[in-house]
This record gives structure tokens, C-alpha cells and sequence, in this order.
């Protein structure tokens, strides 16, 4: 049986519409809720309950970031999870793509996983790489946009949203597998078991530590990608209200997006 | 190594995945790379295309359309069987050979599932910077895109290469009509422009299989519908319109309109459209001339799918819902009631039968 390990990350609440900082040099997520990225959360379920099913032997989480991001990892404790790993990072700011899915190679490769399961991305930067990037790192199969996975003795079977349609894969373990939107339903949180997740084993590792375990090599640049500047995205929309579907109709008749008689 | 000094190199194209039937369609295929092409042009240096084939009759099909789309130095043919089925492993690993052995310093694809899982994985072999959804080439080293579900709009900065950088097409529809116009003028002028050289790829590395393909399913959309992503009409499916009668009277009316039918994560999540209906910041992102949004509150993770739209209509009985903000024409009515004034509204055709 396997080892499930579920990377996830911290993000602001997806309720919570950001701003801008003033300057644009960033996002302004002060006093925003912060919670497990909702398709990390979704992965965290899916592969709690293949442990419930007899199907993986442990569920460890794990995260890359701040002292903070303890919290995610508490709750996904609460939510079941074994044991937590916290890779801390001295900045704010979390470390790009690359550099993240060697640090996530290591642990893999340390806790002898048989199967990651994550989120296809994080609700924040909107990305949707890093998994595939480990896959990469790992030189494990990936499946992307998991709907629904099977685990069986050494394969894993997995439906997967594509562009059209689904499409079912069957991949060898050890694997990476991203969960979409309808892969699980994350299950509430209990006050008991948040009582109980504060004697769970919640294991810190600095960035070097980890880079060195595993012998991977870190990107030689840490920060490929420079957020230069942002800005909120004001939609310039006329907002004209109109009294029923005649009026409408005429409106796009007027643009030319409405079939004319035929004649 | 400065940023500047760093920018020089190749770039690489990848062309759609042509998984989907519309993208065997030479027209569908030519503005889709025409899209791409605007994007990777921007970047001011030679610009190759990959395409990816199962077999090399179809591989040179599809190179023909190419050939004569402006600014293309090279097209290069990955052909092998291993490389039909779209997928990440054989594909990421055959365009790696390509990459490493010319060079290639941006790798720049759709912003689709097919390339997020192959390009995505290309990324990582190359241990590579990978941006998706990026909407504008403001400078060789800037791209922009959005973030934070499309509230936020980001400028990146890309200090290391090579990159990979998957682009939202629509985004660059302006552009791509050009060149296309461009193409279509130099072929009736009789100009005999060399093209593009098409060249195939010799000898194609080892590929891993690892995974096996078990069954395909094809979406719930039927065939007369056209294809989500490429549709002029969006009808927009919410709460609101997902159960009978409404749900039937919008359908009639997107066939009749020849529209493409969207949906909530809602009314996905509850079983009644396909997935790859979605629209929003975790589905499809969609830029139709009209969208049409029939019992949908407009949640700001939907409204990132269709901001692109060029004309918002709402139709919903909730006078304070939020997709009224962002919608160029609302109706604050029964959608039952609107669905049916609109289908009496169509102009009558010979074929229609009556109710």
C-alpha cells in the first residue's frame, strides 16, 4: 500500500475579492481569510479517502512557506491528514514554480510516496504548473484534471477533464496525480479533531535541509519570473437595463448579432 | 548574464492539439497558430512550429496549412506513433529533443488542457519558467496576465530562460486577423513566398509510454453545436436555467442561433452539464461576439471566464445580482419568460416545425 503525500499551498479565501496594493507592487491580502487552496483541499479529500478505503497506508501534507502557513497545515491535520511537513522559507513570498517542484521532488523521493496528489493550481497566481513540473522532476507519470481516481495495487486509474470530453488513464505508481474541481468534496472540520491535530507530528525543514536530503539540485535562478507590477481589472460594461426580450432583440440586431428574416 | 543579452534565441511554437475534430478543420487550425504566431512575434525573433503527429501523412496536411503563415522560419514534424494520443510523457519528452537540440528559447502554446499537461511537464524536463494565460507581449522580456481568478492583472518579468508560455488566443484575435489577411493577400497576389521549411525531426528520441490510454469520452455536446471555445453565440447556462422547462427552451435557442451552451460550476457540480461546459476561472475562458448569461448570479469565478465577451447580456429575476455589474445589457425578468419571447422573436424558416 501506499504513501500519499499532498502538497498544498495557502491561499486567500476565494470569497475574498483582492485589490491591489497602491503602488502596484503587489496584492493586498491584509486581514483576508487565509485557507488551504480549494483544489489542494480537494486533493487532501481524495486521499483521505483512499485511506479510509484501505487503499494508502498514511497521508502526509506538506508546504512550502512562512510560519504561517502552519495554519493550512493544522487544518488539513484536523481533516485527517498524519502527519504534516513545513519547508519554511525566510521571505513572505512563495517560491516560484520551479524551485517549489524541486523542494516537493525531494520530499517525495524522502518519504518514499507512491502517489502525490495536489491541486491543478492555486487560486491565487492562477498557474496551474507546479504539478506537472514535479511529475517532471520526478520522472513519475502525471495526470492532470483528476474527476475521479481508483488506486489500485500498482497502477492508478484516473478520469481526466480534457478539453472535450474526459479521458481515462491508467498510470503506474509511483505517480502525480492533479485534482480538478469534482474529484472530492471536502468534508468539515470537527472542533474534536482540531483538539486532536495539535498532537499531530507537524515536522520543520528548512529549504537547504531539504534541497540536500534528496540531492536535487535547486534552479541556479530562484526567481525566473519578477512580479514587475499589478493592477484591479475594472470591467467597462454599459449596464443598461432594458424592459424585456423585444428590446434586447433589437439591441443585437443593432450589432449585428441577431439572425436577419430571410428574404 | 544581463536580461538583455539573454532575450536573443529562437522561439518554438507548438500547434494545437488537433484531439478535438474543429482543429482538423484547416481554417480552425490556421487562426489558432495565427493567434499564437501574434503572440511569439511580438518576442522579435525566428519563430519555428512544432507539430506533433501520430503519422507523417497527417503531420504534412497539417505543415501545408501552415507554410505560408507569415514569419515562420521552420516547421518541424514530430512524428511517431507514440505521439497521436496527446500524451504528457512521449510529447513532453519528443519536444525536449527538439528544444535542447535547436535551442529554442521560448516554447509558447494555447492555453488548453492538452498543452497545460504537455507543456506544463516540457517545463519541468527543462527545468523552465512556465507563465499561463498570458493576454499581451508588452516588451520581449514582459507578459501580462491575470491572477487572482481575473481581478487582478499582473506584469512578469522573465529573468531565465528558456520559458514556457502558454497564451489565451482571443487575446491576440486582432493580431492574428492580420496575418492572416497578410497570408491570403501574398497567396492572390501569385507571390510565390518560399514558406516556411518544413523539416522532420531525425531521429525522434526515445519516447516513455508509461501511461495508458483506456477509453476517450466525448463531451455531452452534440455534434450540430459548435465547439465551446470558438463559438461567435454563448449561451450561459446558470441555476436559474439548468432545470425544466427553461433548460430545454435554451437549448432550442442555442441551436437555432447556432450557439454554443456554457455553464456554471454549478449547475456542473450538480450533475446537470458536462464539465467541459464550465466556464470561469477553473474552466474554459471564453471571448464570443455575444454571451448571453440565462439564471446566472455571476460569482467573480465565473465572470473570469467570459470577461473577453464582446457583448455581456443578462437575463436573471434577481435585480441585485452581481452579473448585472459586469453586463452590457440586463433584463431583470423570469428567464422562462425571456427564453420564450426570444425563440418567438427568431425570424421563421421554412424547416421549423411548429411546437
Amino acid at each position: 500500500m501506499v504513501r500519499i503525500l499532498v502538497p498544498l499551498r495557502q491561499t486567500v479565501d476565494a470569497n475574498v475579492v483582492v485589490r491591489a496594493l497602491p503602488d502596484g507592487s503587489g496584492v493586498d491580502a491584509q486581514g483576508a481569510a487565509l485557507v488551504i487552496n480549494p483544489f489542494d483541499e480537494i486533493a487532501l479529500e481524495a486521499a483521505l479517502q483512499q485511506k479510509e478505503q484501505g487503499r494508502a497506508v498514511e497521508v502526509v501534507v506538506a508546504s512550502i512557506g512562512p510560519a504561517e502557513v502552519e495554519r493550512a497545515l493544522r487544518t488539513a491535520l484536523a481533516m485527517g491528514a498524519d502527519r504534516a511537513l513545513l519547508v519554511r522559507t525566510q521571505a513572505q513570498a512563495l517560491p516560484a514554480a520551479p524551485v517549489a517542484a524541486a523542494l516537493l521532488a525531494a520530499l517525495a523521493r524522502r518519504e518514499d510516496a507512491g502517489l502525490v496528489l495536489m491541486g491543478k493550481q492555486a487560486i491565487d497566481d492562477d498557474l496551474g504548473m507546479t504539478a506537472q513540473m514535479l511529475a517532471a522532476r520526478l520522472g513519475w507519470p502525471q495526470a492532470m484534471f483528476a474527476a475521479s481516481l481508483q488506486l489500485e495495487d500498482d497502477s492508478a486509474v484516473v478520469v481526466c477533464e480534457h478539453d472535450v470530453g474526459t479521458r481515462t488513464l491508467r498510470l503506474p505508481l509511483p505517480c502525480v496525480v492533479a485534482a480538478d474541481l469534482r474529484l472530492a468534496e471536502p468534508r468539515f472540520v470537527s472542533l474534536a479533531n482540531v483538539m486532536k491535530a495539535r498532537r499531530k507530528p507537524l515536522e520543520v525543514l528548512d529549504v537547504a535541509q531539504v534541497a540536500e536530503l534528496a540531492g536535487e539540485a535547486l534552479p541556479a535562478v530562484a526567481e525566473p519570473l519578477r512580479l514587475l507590477r499589478v493592477a484591479e481589472v475594472r470591467q467597462r460594461r454599459q449596464q443598461q437595463m432594458l424592459p424585456d426580450a423585444d428590446a434586447l432583440v433589437r439591441q443585437l440586431h443593432q450589432q449585428g448579432l441577431w439572425p436577419q428574416e430571410e428574404s | 548574464m544581463g536580461v538583455e543579452m539573454a532575450q536573443a534565441g529562437a522561439t518554438l511554437l507548438v500547434a494545437p492539439a488537433d484531439l478535438v475534430a474543429s482543429v482538423r478543420e484547416p481554417a480552425v487550425l490556421r487562426r489558432e497558430v495565427a493567434q499564437m504566431l501574434a503572440a511569439a512575434h511580438r518576442f522579435g525573433q525566428p519563430v519555428d512550429i512544432a507539430l506533433l503527429a501520430g503519422d507523417v501523412a497527417d503531420a504534412r496536411d497539417r505543415a501545408e496549412v501552415l507554410a505560408r503563415l507569415p514569419g515562420v522560419r521552420r516547421i518541424w514534424l514530430l512524428v511517431d506513433a507514440r505521439l497521436g494520443q496527446w500524451l504528457a510523457e512521449p510529447c513532453a519528452a519528443a519536444l525536449q529533443a527538439l528544444v535542447v537540440a535547436e535551442g529554442h528559447v521560448r516554447i509558447i502554446g494555447h492555453d488548453s488542457m492538452a498543452h497545460r499537461d504537455v507543456l506544463g511537464r516540457l517545463a519541468g524536463l527543462l527545468q523552465a519558467p512556465a507563465l499561463s494565460d498570458v493576454v499581451a507581449v508588452e516588451a520581449p522580456e514582459v507578459v501580462r496576465r491575470p491572477m487572482h481568478a481575473g481581478a487582478i492583472v499582473a506584469d512578469v518579468r522573465i529573468e531565465a530562460l528558456p520559458v514556457v508560455l502558454l497564451v489565451r488566443g482571443a487575446a491576440f484575435a486582432g493580431a492574428a486577423a492580420a496575418l492572416l489577411a497578410e497570408a491570403d493577400d501574398a497567396g492572390h497576389e501569385g507571390h510565390d513566398a518560399a514558406g516556411a521549411e518544413i523539416v522532420v525531426l531525425d531521429p525522434m528520441p526515445d519516447l516513455p509510454v508509461p501511461v495508458k490510454l483506456e477509453d476517450v469520452m466525448a463531451s455531452g455536446r452534440d455534434d450540430a453545436m459548435p465547439d465551446l471555445a470558438r463559438a461567435r453565440i454563448v449561451l450561459g447556462m446558470g441555476r436559474g436555467a439548468a432545470t425544466e422547462p427553461a433548460r430545454s427552451l435554451l437549448m432550442q435557442l442555442a441551436r437555432r442561433l447556432g450557439a454554443a451552451v456554457a455553464a456554471t460550476r454549478a449547475v456542473v457540480d450538480e450533475g446537470l452539464a458536462p464539465g467541459d461546459w464550465q466556464v470561469g476561472q477553473t474552466g474554459k475562458r471564453i471571448a464570443p461576439q455575444l454571451y448571453v448569461a440565462f439564471g446566472i448570479s455571476g460569482a467573480h469565478q465565473h465572470v473570469a471566464g467570459i470577461a473577453d465577451a464582446r457583448v455581456i447580456v443578462a437575463v436573471n429575476r434577481d435585480a441585485d445580482a452581481p452579473i448585472f455589474k459586469v453586463a452590457d445589457f440586463g433584463i431583470v425578468a423570469d428567464v422562462e419568460t425571456v427564453l420564450r419571447d426570444m425563440l418567438m422573436q427568431l425570424p421563421s424558416r421554412a424547416e421549423d416545425k411548429p411546437e
